[in-house]
């Protein structure tokens, strides 16, 4: 019997002690908790990390590049040497519309834009990919009020921080504060830091999308968005983001996919007045690690070329980049 | 409900346990086993309602076949009886599992619909084999019809065995000293649960995402990536599945109830003939008793030529039991080949000594082989993967080891890579620890009967657990589900 009662008590205590760690830590800062007054959570939090970059920038940021990952590799100094607009990147992880919606709200509120390039992905419109958790922790939840939209009802600490991964984040919270160095996520403008170069192959496995279906909310806030721009005198520059032509050609292998992707090109186009579209086999001409470090992440390379086709038109694939300009969806 | 979950393991197990043993304490055993049967049978709709008259019926037919097999005056001769039972089993097993396989490659012209496979159906059915050739080679005893359900539904091993003979479980329910709440069982019950939990948790999850995206991804894979992608499959296949089997073995110890072991370090083995004996051990007892011996009876005489024939089409049946698809039918085929092979050798290199690392190697390297032909979704899947496996997609290595454009190997032909990054050694890690835990590590039989409930066992046991729980929210289904 003693063995049981051992067992038991060991387990209530050693899980306590773990998750009391966890939550002291606070890794993801969803509790706004730092008890032993670290100097950095570990944890790359780009939609806190660059919004107080913004914040506390002396810059008269007029131009800014909006999406997902997928945007964090475009370079500002390209749009700048274009167009000689102060240019900031506001690419955060995993972006939906709500993330586009907040961040364009944030911007448009400290400063007066003229242009913003928005890299629109295409689950963000499925209304089965969730909106990032983080988003509703980060101070861009307050450009929010105005939307009304289903908040997961996993945000308490016990779904994010009662895991393995929450525990190895909170183990790396402490090394770095206590025996390394904290870093800076970004550089400045929001850039994106210097990486190695990818390995290949391209990875394809990023998103499992089926079920997809057209979120109709967030295609509500996409107008809105756009109607924000149109009265603020912004100039808003959509395109799909691009996909690797391995990830295009999985998609299209399933009919329905493959249809919902057409259809989100044709639903941006009738609502951005357009879109340039680099979410189709055109990609084929440019499937190399040269162009893609995965998937769905453009290399820096690419995305100079990306930046070009949009400010600049000049001579790359004809199908890669195209211009839709709308239909019946 | 899973066995790692949280409504298992802080609702469900405690008090199904508790139901029990207060039962019994009262001396109302029958009671005791009544609640044992709603308990299995609650475990079971947790997952789907739906599939339970199919389970019920097929009890119910066996029951009635068993009854009349072992009743000294049946009212039908036993043999038309065992026969009957065999094809109403198999039958149904046949049905769910292959109905729109079959369908599909004859091009027939009815639409089927989609037979989903009632969970546990393929172990279910194999159970209810066995408890019916046993009744008739006379080695069960009749009993009620309380027990036979007991037997029929006990919750551990319905969804994925071990496959578990008659009278292996229904006479430890006579025993009256198991009707007592043993604290050195139970303790060992934990233990075993335990040790099953980690497995599956941090071990087989660690790997199934290194596996999953490897097999996704076959087309582009060079040499060391399906390399990983098919170690960590072996790996995830082992742990989740050995893992599963442990937790029931350390649910039943806890229940006071012996089941058989399902693994006996299978990856020590030094011959294919000696991994069998070792892998999914119910399984390979129901192949050697019901089906290579039967068929060998089919055959005119019994010749070393005839009982390799009948190894060859045991291990395809095996091969075919596992699902609907060529993959599986390749891969009981690759294993009765191998086990003929293995049986020539053996017989003509009598009294020469095979070197025990060779041995070794080419077994582990044979099943991690053939384990790419289980896990493949199409045959194609898996030929991408032995394309790669074989170098013939190249070789990407990471920049390691002072490696550089001029180097020899990277002149040869090789592609150098990136760094190293956190992930990889991470893998690489788990590959060492994986291999040094299947290759040095006891096994459940032998740390059950190393076992000591000391405080020191229990600390370990309780932190282990506590990192499990921990791992609860990245889980996935065990791999055997869906057979």
């Amino acid at each position: 019997m003693k063995f049981i009662k051992i067992f038991f008590l060991t387990a209530v205590l050693v899980t306590s002690i773990l998750f009391g760690f966890v939550l002291s830590i606070d890794p993801y800062n969803k509790l706004g908790i730092n008890v032993f007054n670290f100097a950095t959570k570990a944890v790359d939090f780009p939609r806190v990390n660059k919004f107080n970059m913004l914040e506390h920038s002396k810059k008269n940021y007029e131009a800014f590049i909006i999406g997902s990952s997928a945007a964090n590799r475009y370079p500002t100094k390209v749009v700048k040497d274009i167009t000689g607009l102060e240019t900031f990147n506001y690419a955060v992880q995993s972006a939906t519309p709500e993330d586009y919606y907040a961040i364009f709200n944030h911007i448009t509120h400290r400063s007066h834009p003229k242009l913003v390039i928005l890299s629109f992905d295409f689950y963000g419109l499925n209304k089965f990919f969730p909106v990032e958790d983080m988003l509703l922790i980060s101070p861009l939840k307050k450009y929010l009020n105005d939307v009304d939209f289903e908040e997961q009802k996993n945000l308490g600490p016990y779904k994010t921080y009662f895991t393995l991964e929450a525990l190895g984040d909170s183990y790396k919270v402490v090394w770095v504060n206590l025996f390394g160095h904290a870093n800076h996520s970004f550089l400045e403008n929001g850039d994106y830091f210097k990486e190695p170069p990818a390995v290949p192959p391209i990875k394809i496995s990023q998103f499992p999308y089926p079920p997809f279906e057209f979120d109709s909310n967030r295609l509500e806030l996409c107008k809105k968005l756009k109607k924000k721009a149109d009265d603020l005198g912004v100039k808003l520059i959509v395109f799909t983001s691009p996909l690797s032509y391995e990830h295009w050609e999985r998609i299209a292998k399933n009919p329905e996919l493959l249809k919902n992707l057409e259809d989100y090109k044709i639903k941006l186009a009738n609502i951005f007045g357009g879109v340039y579209d680099f979410t189709n086999k055109g990609a084929k001409n440019f499937n190399d690690i040269k162009y893609f470090g995965d998937s769905t992440h453009p290399s820096v390379y690419f995305s100079e070329m990306i930046l070009k086709r949009l400010l600049k038109p000049e001579e790359m694939d004809g199908e890669f980049g195209r211009f839709v300009s709308g239909g019946v969806p | 409900m899973l066995f790692n979950s949280f409504a298992f393991i802080f609702c469900f197990l405690p008090v199904t346990l508790a139901g029990f043993f207060v039962f019994n304490k009262f001396d109302k055993n029958q009671f005791a086993k009544c609640w044992l049967v709603g308990a299995s049978l609650f475990f079971y709709c947790f997952w789907t309602l739906k599939n339970l008259p199919i389970i019920m019926t097929l009890l119910a037919v066996n029951y009635f076949l068993g009854r009349e097999l072992h009743s000294l005056q049946p009212r039908w001769p036993k043999g038309i009886l065992l026969k009957l039972g065999l094809i109403f089993n198999i039958g149904i097993l046949c049905f769910f599992k292959y109905a729109n396989f079959f369908n599909d490659i004859s091009g027939s012209p009815f639409e089927l619909g989609k037979l989903l496979l009632p969970l546990g159906l393929s172990f279910l059915v194999l159970q209810q084999i066995t408890y019916l050739m046993d009744a008739y080679e006379g080695m069960s005893k009749p009993r009620g019809l309380l027990d036979y359900l007991v037997f029929g539904t006990f919750f551990p091993y319905l969804i994925a065995g071990p496959i578990t003979h008659y009278e292996e479980l229904v006479p430890q329910l006579e025993n009256k000293e198991n009707f007592k709440f043993s604290p050195d069982r139970f303790s060992l019950g934990i233990y075993i649960f335990t040790m099953g939990l980690a497995k599956k948790v941090l071990l087989a999850e660690s790997f199934a995402s290194w596996a999953n995206t490897g097999f996704e991804e076959s087309a582009s894979l060079h040499f060391f990536a399906a390399w990983k992608a098919s170690l960590a499959y072996t790996f995830q296949l082992y742990f989740d599945f050995s893992g599963y089997s442990e937790m029931a073995l350390g649910i039943g110890q806890m229940l006071n109830l012996e089941l058989p072991i399902n693994f006996n370090s299978p990856f020590k083995s030094k011959s294919i003939i000696e991994f069998w004996t070792r892998w999914h051990m119910s399984l390979s007892r129901f192949i050697t008793t019901y089906m290579f011996t039967p068929i060998v009876r089919l055959m005119p005489s019994i010749t070393f030529t005839n009982s390799m024939v009948a190894t060859f089409l045991a291990m395809l049946i095996v091969g075919v039991w596992h699902g609907a698809g060529w993959t599986f039918t390749v891969y009981g085929g690759m294993h009765g080949l191998a086990l003929v092979i293995n049986h020539i050798w053996k017989k003509k290199r009598k009294k020469k000594k095979p070197i025990p690392f060779f041995g070794w190697f080419l077994t582990f390297n044979f099943v991690n082989i053939t384990f790419v032909m289980f896990r493949a979704t199409s045959l194609e899947n898996a030929l991408q993967v032995y394309k790669a496996m074989l170098g013939l997609n190249g070789v990407v290595i990471a920049k390691i080891f002072g490696l550089s454009k001029e180097s020899a190997l990277i002149k040869s032909g090789w592609k150098l890579g990136s760094m190293l990054k956190p992930d990889d050694y991470l893998v690489l890690i788990l590959l060492v620890a994986a291999f040094v835990l299947i290759l040095k590590a006891k096994n459940i039989p032998e740390l059950s009967k190393s076992f000591k409930p000391t405080t020191k066992t229990a600390v370990f046991c309780a932190m282990i657990f506590s990192l499990c729980l921990f791992g609860f929210n990245r889980i996935t289904d065990f791999i055997y589900f869906n057979f």
